[in-house]
């Protein structure tokens, strides 16, 4: 009976240790939640909502602010106050850049995503040199080959550009093959262009030529002069913008995660806090510009409902300004703000550039006042404010109106006519392309920047991000070599890089 | 004399019987207890260790015992005095603890820590049983949770340790283990204790023992237990400036709460000062255009938190029968839980069901299973994490006293039920009672577990154990958010709703040999073992993108398809293990252990893995005889754990990153895991030694137990960090080793024990240090922490500063930062200690309890945040005043640069610094000099000590006597209360959940507790 007993329980005990009995370590090792290959559209996905990083170098964030196209009264949620920090690193990105290429790779529409991450490459490369100075980039982003670099040394900013333009002439080169073939399937995962190539390639051109114009001030160095002629002298091959339709840019709608960055939602959170700047509203100002009724509102305080266009309602508010006076002037109603018909009605607010038609023809008309390239200024001048105008859709009767007027009208290849470009483009440049009107200012000192009390960079306009304090932990002898050879080991914002010197 | 005599009244004496107690040493005893053998009359001996006694009869038996002595039996017969001596008890230092994997040893033959919580942790009841062990156990930090239905952090040893139930490591979410049904609770410290267990015990255990069936004389008992706590009374709680209302620079006029008035939206507390003037607010009433008329402005609210929270109310009842018979025991218990939290609408109800018998087959076999049912529901518990969701944010932080809490307790706005909250702003902020009454989220959970074990004796020497359980864990939440609530990233504030469900299946089973024989003076006890163990995940998880129909809660009714997201994980372990003791006599003991592991976790080519533990016990006290030494033993030992990785951390996939849809198109990025994968990587280990010494002095009355332990934890897994230009940010490695070096130490002492009469203090104390000591080949530092730092070294951007120590600060008068980090301190606790005594007298005992933690930094981030709103009390400055009349009046007390530079490298070392200094003069508002300089982190940063009177319980036990005609047994009553004062510097957060944090999330204001509780046994 005992025996029986235990025999019983022995067999029920088996039982259940058989049912939780193991399984093979084989089958348990992979991860059944994520892939070990994907489509490269989905990496293309990726690249572009990096490229296109609206929450952080969108329009009416920080590099708006450091672009003093618009001023924050409301020091809890920012300020502008010039104490940079660290810029970040794209190597990541551009990890998926890679990844894109290697899964892609045996695809019939291998060399369009080939091209594009050539261009990609050039992309982030540029962003990150322009903004610290030299960079790691012959040994970068092998971590995973077969002698793996994990503290790349860092190469100087001149051979870091001349990296950049070949990887861009050869993006320029792979997109023309890819467009020659035939019946090759589409890009998916681009909500840029929608895969369409002839835009792309117009895009990777202009970008191009925005390299190339930034390095003005290394003219010898580097034949840019020449290089901008060849582009521009060959049409057939570097295609570029012909209008405001090909510009490089972001629609938003009610979307999650698209809904533009103004939006009914948040006008409380911004409306007496975001102001227009005066860098900026000034320019306009000056100019009787119309763009101004479209992009601002007159502030209330001085507003006259008699005389309704009165720009003497229209005030920016300093970008050096302290912030406290300007919250409390804000609230007495004595500065303009973003217009809000066109920035807080809706959730589609304005597209953001990234890449545009006027940029492109600011470049060329400079281009040629600088006589690097032959032509007439005055056409790509004209271009490039018409292009912006019809952007905020101003009747051509006052684009008209305004190209007559005599502060506009083109004043020849000079410096004053260079002068009107570079604040044309600026204006062009509003809400949109990132640091790209910081950047201009930087190599040419146009327009001319507003630094106040409020500014605590000892009163000046910083020339460069700091390197990311991560390298200082995990790449230290290479960063500080790369300090040492350009800033006499400070990481100091104030010192100027090969670029712009 | 120290202590009195203590004589029950003999009725009618005939025989006066007088004799002297002495101890080994032929040395009085004093408070020697002397009882007449079946009675409970009784003397005890005086200072020099005599006592006279009544005999009713004259030929009774004496039981003479002292606490660490033989209890000794003497007939006195034929005498009327004697002198007995007392010999020093080996039975009661033959203790026996729960070792690992629930096998029994007496405590001497412990080479290791281990310390245990008896007694009742049902009397001063916290919801949650672990919170018991707060301050009881040297070594045990509770970091216990202000929040609701919320877990505390246990730290053994600045690790977490593992939790065993019944010897099994299957963990426990602690709520789903009733207070009712533990015996017992005891703390294995280190790796040394816990090898046994495999990876999960490499940093200590701390095991529950579950009760099982006893019985009395009528064969059975039944126990009824009711405890009742009121949960009221701040103690910890932010204060509140009530002078000035919302707005900015003094500045304030509600017209839609949107933006459209001034500052009446996303606002500071920064507004006019409340002087009865005439502004138009929330409430105001509307002229007949329409207009809102302008109402006095004044603290309407200031007292609107305190009106806000409510009384707490615990209350648990169990009911258990429990029964023991030739063949075996059972216990049934049946637990409920009701609690309603302090803040409005939460609540929690735990049912938990518990089996456990044993069956003896015979005397050699035997069976033993338990079950345990357990069902939590808590239909709202509400998100305490800083930002609109959380009360404290709305109400003192964000929120003002310009409005009366009491007037929005009706929140729907007439005509808009079910679309629009009434409230005192309608951008970020949301009526507390709206968020209470519908944002609401539920969690229910089911949980099973089950264990089933069979023992069988081969011969009296050899037995053989099989064991396996298992539990489920089923748990569902879900998220209702109303039309019109509005938090981070939901601004169009057209509500949602979210459900997650999670499953968790754990099945752990173990085939034990056991061999235990003596030869002579030598012992030796032997455990070889093999163990599997099985854990599956999966999750579901599911949002809406804003409703279509409001209030209607469905996954479907949402307003953009949003997609699902899932997972699943599924690991293995199979453990080998062997464990050895050996004794000689009752002196020396050696034990060795050693187990292999194989994990699926593991890449493959190094997933087995050996490691070993030793330890040794010398118990001097039995070969030396030293003066006022009880007992004495020494004791070290040495031991390594493996470990494993987190499940599928070591491989090269792509992560999604979240879906997002432009003009209509979905797209869904995909990015490479930075983290390159290592085949080579190996498992890791934690190794830890420690020494300590036991002993008891001064005939028991002082006991004494010392460790010292240095735990080296590494090499661990860790991600090596690349440079970023690499193109990923580091690869699984193994490296990182840290050591912690620390004291414990217990002290217990019984300074008075007379026979109606005892007083039990004990006191643990204990610190830690954690060093950095090696990070991998080449590369000395882990972030800013260099190798031979402290781990929790605190590092912040500090104040930028003279040479001298002012305050530097800039042209528009507010302090200026550092652009690079500097040390202020280190996170964890210097040391933590509780002292806990225990009076009893007849039928009288009182327990209380004190314990905290000295040392240690954190930043008080609801502080930072109050200066910052302006809510904060200290903000009720005279320069505030002026700031609202538009006068710039504060000047910062500090230097302006007025030259020269300061030059430094890349990592803030300064290279040159030419820079001169002027006084600052400038002018500028409060409310700018409080964001700039109370607002930041560095002026934030608090002392992490406090204490705690954590139980204070009164009980009395009634006397047999008076419930001799009744159908009770046992009973005993108690008041108690928990957490009655607590003692800190900043009482605006409560320190207690903290240990090695160096920031404090929002949290819920702490409370006292007070309750009664009852405990029948029939």
């Amino acid at each position: 009976m005992k025996t029986y007993n235990l025999k019983k329980v022995l067999i029920l005990l088996s039982i259940l240790v058989l049912v939780f009995s193991c399984t093979k370590f084989d089958d348990l090792v992979d991860d059944p939640n994520k892939a070990t290959s994907v489509p490269p559209s989905q990496l293309l996905s990726e690249v572009l909502s990096v490229l296109n990083n609206i929450g952080n170098d969108g329009a009416w964030e920080e590099p708006q602010r450091d672009n003093q196209f618009w001023v924050i009264s409301f020091d809890y949620y920012g300020d502008q106050d010039y104490n940079w920090g660290a810029a970040s690193y794209r190597y990541n990105t551009l990890s998926n850049v890679i990844a894109m290429e290697k899964e892609a790779q045996g695809l019939d529409n291998q060399d369009k995503y080939e091209a594009l991450a050539k261009f990609f490459k050039a992309y982030f490369f540029d962003y990150m040199t322009k903004r610290v100075g030299d960079i790691p980039l012959s040994e970068a982003l092998q971590a995973s080959a077969e002698t793996p670099i994990t503290q790349p040394k860092y190469d100087d900013q001149q051979s870091v550009y001349v990296a950049i333009l070949d990887l861009l002439e050869a993006a320029n080169d792979q997109i023309t093959t890819a467009k020659a073939q035939v019946g090759t399937s589409d890009i998916l995962g681009d909500f840029l262009y929608d895969g369409d190539l002839d835009k792309w390639q117009k895009a990777i051109n202009v970008f191009h030529l925005r390299v190339l114009m930034s390095l003005s001030k290394r003219n010898a160095e580097l034949n840019i002069a020449s290089k901008i002629n060849t582009i521009l002298t060959n049409p057939t091959k570097y295609p570029l913008f012909s209008g405001i339709e090909d510009n490089m840019m972001r629609t938003f709608s009610d979307e999650q995660g698209n809904r533009y960055e103004l939006n009914p939602s948040n006008y409380g959170f911004n409306r007496n806090r975001n102001i227009m700047g005066a860098t900026y509203l000034d320019l306009l100002k000056t100019n009787n510009d119309p763009r101004i009724y479209i992009v601002a509102d007159p502030a209330s305080f001085y507003y006259d409902a008699n005389n309704p266009l009165s720009l003497n309602a229209y005030i920016g508010a300093k970008t050096g300004d302290d912030q406290g006076q300007m919250q409390v002037d804000s609230d007495a109603g004595k500065y303009s703000y973003p217009n809000e018909d066109r920035y807080y009605s809706n959730f589609e607010g304005e597209p953001y550039i990234q890449i545009g038609y006027s940029e492109q023809e600011f470049i060329i008309a400079e281009a040629i006042n600088r006589g690097w390239t032959s032509g007439d200024a005055e056409t790509h001048y004209i271009n490039g404010i018409t292009g912006s105008m019809k952007f905020y859709g101003v009747a051509q009767a006052d684009i008209d109106t305004f190209l007559t007027n005599t502060n506009i009208i083109y004043k020849g290849d000079n410096t004053n006519g260079l002068n009107q470009i570079l604040n044309q483009k600026y204006i062009a440049f509003f809400n949109n392309s990132g640091f790209e009107a910081y950047f201009n200012y930087r190599r040419t000192g146009v327009p001319t920047f507003d630094i106040g009390p409020a500014n605590k960079n000892g009163g000046k306009i910083p020339l460069r991000w700091k390197y990311p304090q991560s390298e200082f932990e995990n790449n230290a002898d290479n960063v500080n070599t790369a300090l040492n050879s350009q800033y006499g080991g400070t990481d100091d914002i104030n010192e100027a890089m090969w670029l712009i010197k | 004399m120290v202590t009195a005599l203590f004589a029950i009244t003999i009725s009618h004496s005939q025989t006066t019987f007088t004799g002297k107690v002495l101890d080994e040493n032929q040395i009085p005893l004093p408070g020697a207890s002397i009882v007449i053998k079946g009675s409970s009359n009784g003397v005890a001996t005086d200072f020099d260790g005599n006592f006279q006694i009544q005999l009713p009869v004259g030929n009774e038996i004496l039981v003479i015992s002292f606490i660490g002595y033989s209890s000794q039996d003497f007939d006195t017969l034929g005498t009327a005095s004697a002198v007995i001596t007392l010999l020093p008890s080996s039975e009661s230092l033959n203790e026996v603890v729960v070792t690992a994997l629930g096998i029994k040893k007496e405590k001497k033959r412990l080479g290791y820590s281990v310390q245990e919580v008896e007694g009742d942790i049902t009397k001063a009841r916290d919801p949650n049983a672990m919170n018991s062990l707060s301050g009881k156990v040297s070594g045990l930090i509770v970091a216990s949770s202000a929040e609701f239905f919320t877990a505390p952090s246990l730290y053994l040893r600045g690790k977490k340790p593992l939790i065993v139930v019944d010897g099994v490591p299957l963990g426990t979410d602690t709520w789903n283990i009733s207070p009712d049904d533990i015996e017992s609770i005891n703390v294995l410290k280190g790796a040394n204790a816990a090898a046994l267990y495999g990876s999960a015990g490499g940093n200590g255990a701390v095991q529950i023992t579950t009760k099982r069936g006893t019985k009395n004389a009528r064969g059975f008992v039944i126990e009824f237990n009711q405890n009742s706590i009121i949960q009221d009374g701040f103690n910890a709680v932010p204060k509140v400036q009530n002078s000035y209302g919302p707005g900015s620079y003094g500045n304030y006029a509600f017209k839609d709460g949107k933006g459209g008035g001034i500052n009446d939206a996303d606002y500071d507390q920064w507004g006019p000062k409340f002087d009865g003037q005439l502004i138009t607010q929330y409430d105001s009433p509307l002229d007949v255009d329409g207009n809102l008329i302008p109402t006095p402005w004044l603290a309407r609210g200031a007292n609107n938190f305190d009106n806000f929270i409510e009384s707490g109310f615990l209350e648990t009842t169990n009911l258990s029968i429990a029964s023991q018979f030739d063949k075996g025991n059972v216990r049934f218990s049946a637990s409920h839980t009701y609690q309603k939290g302090i803040n409005p609408n939460t609540k929690l109800n735990i049912y938990n069901f518990n089996l456990s018998s044993k069956y003896n087959f015979s005397e050699k076999t035997s069976i033993d299973a338990s079950a345990n049912f357990n069902f939590q529901t808590s239909p709202n518990n509400p998100n305490v994490n800083y930002g609109p969701n959380s009360y404290i944010y709305n109400m003192l932080i964000w929120g003002g006293a310009d409005y009366d809490i009491r007037d929005l307790r009706n929140y729907w706005q007439e005509g808009k039920e079910g679309i629009q909250q009434k409230n005192f702003e309608y951008t970020r902020y949301n009526n507390p009672y709206f968020m209470a009454y519908e944002w609401l989220r539920g969690k229910q959970t089911n949980d099973y577990t089950g264990q089933i074990s069979l023992n069988h004796k081969f011969t009296n020497s050899f037995d053989v154990t099989l064991r396996t359980n298992i539990a489920l864990e089923n748990e569902f939440e879900d998220e209702k958010f109303p039309y019109s609530m509005t938090t981070y990233g939901r601004e169009k504030a057209q509500g949602d709703y979210k459900e997650w469900y999670n499953n968790n299946m754990k099945s752990y089973t173990d085939l034990m040999l056991n061999y235990d024989n003596t030869f002579g003076d030598f012992g030796v006890r032997a455990t070889l073992g093999a163990n599997l163990n099985i854990e599956k995940y999966r999750s579901l998880y599911a949002t809406t993108d804003y409703l279509i129909v409001p209030g209607l809660y469905t996954l479907s009714n949402t307003q953009t398809p949003v997609q699902p997201t899932n997972y699943r994980s599924h690991y293995e372990t199979q453990g080998y293990y062997v464990s050895t003791d050996f004794s000689y006599q009752d002196f020396l003991f050696l034990g060795a252990t050693g187990r292999i592991d194989k994990d699926s976790r593991l890449p493959q080519k190094n997933n087995s893995f050996f490691y070993p533990s030793v330890s040794l016990s010398a118990v001097l006290s039995e070969i030396l005889n030293i003066p006022n030494v009880n007992y004495l033993k020494v004791r070290g030992s040495y031991a390594k754990v493996g470990s494993s990785l987190d499940i599928y951390s070591n491989l090269d996939t792509y992560a999604l990153n979240s879906p997002f849809t432009i003009g209509g198109t979905t797209y869904n990025p995909a990015y490479v895991n930075s983290i390159l994968s290592n085949e080579d990587l190996e498992p890791a280990f934690n190794s830890s030694t420690e020494f300590g010494i036991e002993t008891r002095l001064f005939k028991n009355k002082l006991g004494l137990d010392v460790t010292y332990y240095e735990n080296k934890n590494g090499p661990q897994i860790f991600n090596l960090q690349y440079s970023q230009a690499s193109g990923y940010s580091g690869k699984k490695q193994n490296g990182i080793t840290t050591k912690t070096k620390g004291w414990e130490i217990a002290l217990t002492t019984t300074p008075i024990r007379t026979d109606n009469f005892r007083w039990d203090i004990s006191v643990n104390w204990s610190a830690y240090k954690e060093y950095l000591v090696e990070v991998y080949d080449g590369i000395n530092n882990l972030g800013r922490i260099k190798t031979g730092e402290r781990i929790d070294t605190y590092y912040i951007n500090d104040f930028m500063r003279t040479p001298d120590g002012q305050l530097i600060v800039g042209n528009d008068g507010k302090p200026l930062l550092n652009p690079y980090q500097t040390k202020i301190g280190y996170a964890a606790p210097d040391w933590s200690a509780g002292i806990a005594s225990n009076l009893t007298y007849k039928n009288f005992s009182l327990d209380v309890s004190l314990d905290g933690r000295y040392g240690g930094k954190i930043e008080d981030y609801v502080a930072l945040k109050m200066w910052q709103s302006g809510r904060h009390v200290g903000t009720d400055t005279p320069e505030r005043a002026n700031d609202v009349q538009g006068i710039k009046s504060y000047v910062t007390e500090g230097v302006v640069v007025t030259g020269g530079a300061l030059t430094t490298d890349g990592e803030g070392n300064v290279i040159s610094d030419t820079r001169t200094f002027a006084p600052n003069t400038t002018l500028m508002y409060y409310q700018d000099y409080s964001k700039s300089y109370h607002g930041r982190t560095a002026a934030n940063i608090i002392d992490k000590t406090f204490f705690k009177l954590r139980e204070v319980t009164l009980t009395y036990k009634f006397p047999k006597t008076l419930l001799k005609n009744t159908f009770i047994n046992d009973a005993t009553i108690s008041l108690l209360g928990r957490n009655l004062i607590y003692f800190a510097k900043h009482k605006d957060i409560d320190l207690d959940q903290f240990n090695n944090e160096k920031g404090s999330p929002l949290q819920s204001p702490t409370v006292k507790s007070y309750g009664l509780n009852i405990n029948l046994k029939f």
